[in-house]
């Protein structure tokens, strides 16, 4: 033995070889068949809402703060995000360099509305493919330390964000579904580097830099505020965007609302290894909820009440101007949608079986001068209110952007608006009608533009279907 | 990103790609691992079946591996090891060369180095358990020391210093067959 005094280690060589498996691929099979399995159970549905819900404790604890601070963020980012497309001619690159580190930015105004303020339920996100008008992708991954914050989405736009935080430091995945050459080109520092990121079968690029002194900033004119503002690479903000599936999809960070602080507090830091983690991470909604919470666009109301385990109530009045859109079953809730003119308006009729006796106007926060008023819908007591936020920047916005220093923004509500919602809760069931539209617009022509009576008319005039005789 | 990373991350969501290539993969390293302790063909591969089993439970409860899934997956294996060698301290597990499946060498020409495998094998498993653990990590699992620190759960010098002393029994045991 260890005839040829060949070292040890050379002797322990000679175990290598081994007889090969016999049964590796039975077992593959049967592995895969067991994932294939457990793939259609709801774990990954606690992952999900693990990653992108709060539990009903943390929802209680967000204040009207936190929410007002999100609100803008959320505002920002999808304006941010739609306006880069008319920026757009050709793409190739999704960033193009500029010729210094120095830029002018044009801030506009854009009211936002009180329905797209994300109520941190996590069947919300669900919602936001309803909202967005196509599948939208949610992310099934987050670094550590960060936590669902809001969302929005807009159909009229084809654009939907969410936004997560970790301390204050946000965080937001933008995605707009435009054909290619719509994509947003946002203009970058000559100094940035850009680099490309494989995806698996798609291609992103990624950057780290900001411009400074670009203020979240909301101009309350209607002539735009033009902002000079500079590039640094030295600062945790980070960009990641691709292009898949007629979607163009941003991972970017929005930092701190209420100031420019270019860091993130310990433990809120993240770098590219996290930012392409999460894009690795991102999957349609429609995959994820496989079961009865799919966010499938039904086209008629026949298919909502086929795929409904429970009596869905349907309006027997509809204001003129107001056809059937589309509907959706989904996580114990019919919702059908009417739509006038050119996709102007929506109202959306949406009814969900749930023990959760307070209304969705007591879990979205509303302006002081907000009116709620008490409407009786058959034997139940609802709540009317018009109106919807709009975010605005103090009078002296174009002096503190001459002074580079960051313009204080408020959210403002207006009852001068076209959105509503009517609430009632009755036998376990929670209705909804409301108002679904664009955010960039608070007002509707005739025959679109409705009132409180119309609202309550359709609510008067939901009928079980089963109670229906020609079944419409 | 490095690619296990990215990988772990569709495995999370149960994607059939991402754990077929972590199958395909593991499964041969981790059937070695079984059957250098074990030398049998049939144990080690119901214990390797064990392993992604495990990991299929542990991803499914949104548990399982975070950084490093060889690591993890070794731990599993270990654990089932153990287990496995409680179970059969009585065992008589059929000599290496009885069953030599098709495709495993059995030329004459191949002989002298199944001899060698036997003795060395027999020499391995006479060690202790931590001693014959270790040179199996450390020589035919290709794992670094520290990788090894971190399954064995001890310090890289307490892993150099068992590698060092197995070695040391290995020789003097060999340099004594040599002499009979």
């Amino acid at each position: 033995m260890n005839e040829s005094n060949q070292p040890i280690e050379t002797s322990l060589e000679a175990l290598r070889d081994v007889p090969p498996p016999m049964q590796q691929a039975h077992h593959r099979a049967a592995f895969l068949e067991q994932a294939r399995t457990l793939r259609v159970s709801s774990a990954p549905l606690v992952r999900l809402e693990r990653v992108n819900g709060h539990s009903p404790k943390e929802e209680r604890r967000m204040t009207a703060q936190s929410l007002r601070r999100t609100v803008l963020l959320i505002a920002l980012f999808t304006a941010l995000l739609v306006a880069g497309g008319v920026l757009a001619q050709e793409i190739i690159e999704f960033f193009t360099q500029g010729e210094d580190d120095t830029t002018t930015i044009e801030v506009y105004f854009e009211p936002i509305t009180d329905s797209e303020i994300m109520t941190p339920f996590p069947h919300y996100l669900q919602e936001l493919t309803y909202q967005a008008g196509f599948d939208v992708y949610i992310p099934t991954y987050l670094p550590g330390g960060y936590s669902f914050a809001g969302s929005t989405g807009s159909r009229s736009n084809h654009s939907a964000a969410i936004i997560y935080e970790c301390q204050g430091w946000q965080i937001g995945i933008g995605q707009l579904h435009v054909p290619l050459a719509e994509a947003p080109r946002n203009e970058v520092g000559a100094s940035a580097i850009i680099e490309t990121i494989p995806l698996g079968e798609n291609t992103g690029q990624y950057i780290r830099g900001t411009w400074l002194d670009h203020p979240v900033l909301w101009n309350s004119s209607e002539a735009p505020v033009t902002v000079n503002a500079e590039w640094t690479n030295d600062t945790d903000f980070q960009s990641l965007v691709w292009y898949q599936d007629d979607t163009f999809i941003s991972i970017h960070t929005l930092g701190f609302s209420d100031s420019r602080e270019l860091f993130a507090a310990d433990g809120c830091t993240l770098d590219k290894d996290d930012y392409v983690a999460i894009a690795y991470s991102l999957q349609s909604a429609s995959l994820l909820q496989p079961t009865t919470a799919t966010p499938v666009i039904l086209t008629s109301v026949d298919e909502v009440i086929a795929q409904a385990d429970f009596d869905v109530e349907v309006p027997t009045y509809i204001p003129d101007g107001y056809t059937f859109d589309s509907g959706q079953y989904y996580d114990d809730r019919s919702l059908l949608s009417y739509q006038c003119g050119d996709g102007e308006v929506w109202i959306s009729v949406s009814q969900r079986r749930t023990s959760l006796e307070d209304t969705e106007l007591a879990r979205s926060e509303i302006g002081a001068s907000a009116t709620i008023e008490p409407v009786q819908i058959g034997d139940a007591a609802g709540q009317y209110i018009r109106g919807q936020w709009l975010v605005r920047v103090s009078s002296d916005a174009a002096e503190s952007v001459d002074a580079g220093t960051s313009v204080p923004s408020t959210a403002q509500w207006t009852n001068n608006s076209e959105h509503q919602r009517l609430v009632w809760y009755q036998d376990e069931y929670l209705f909804t009608i409301m108002t679904d539209k664009g955010p960039w617009s608070r007002t509707a022509a005739p025959p679109c533009n409705l009132d409180k009576d119309d609202y309550v008319a359709i609510a008067n005039s939901l009928q079980p279907f089963s109670s229906l005789d020609d079944g419409e | 990103m490095d690619d296990e990373r990215a990988l772990l991350i569709r495995a999370r969501l149960l994607d059939e790609t991402a754990l077929g290539e972590i199958f395909d993969q593991y499964y041969p390293v981790l059937y070695r691992y079984f059957y250098y302790h074990l030398g049998h063909q049939e144990t080690a591969e119901d214990l390797t079946a064990q392993v992604f089993q495990r990991l299929l439970a542990q991803l499914h409860a949104g548990n399982g591996p975070d950084h490093s899934l060889k690591a993890w997956l070794f731990r599993v294996a270990r654990n089932l090891l153990v287990d496995d060698v409680r179970r059969s301290v009585h065992r008589n597990h059929a000599a290496l060369d009885e069953d030599t499946p098709d495709g495993y060498p059995s030329t004459e020409a191949q002989a002298h180095q199944l001899l060698l495998r036997d003795q060395m094998q027999t020499l391995l498993l006479e060690l202790t358990a931590p001693q014959c653990e270790v040179l199996i990590l450390r020589y035919l699992m290709d794992m670094t020391n520290p990788e090894i620190a971190d399954l064995l759960n001890t310090s890289t010098g307490a892993v150099k210093a068992l590698q060092n002393r197995a070695l040391q029994v290995l020789r003097r045991r060999v340099a004594e067959k040599s002499i009979e």
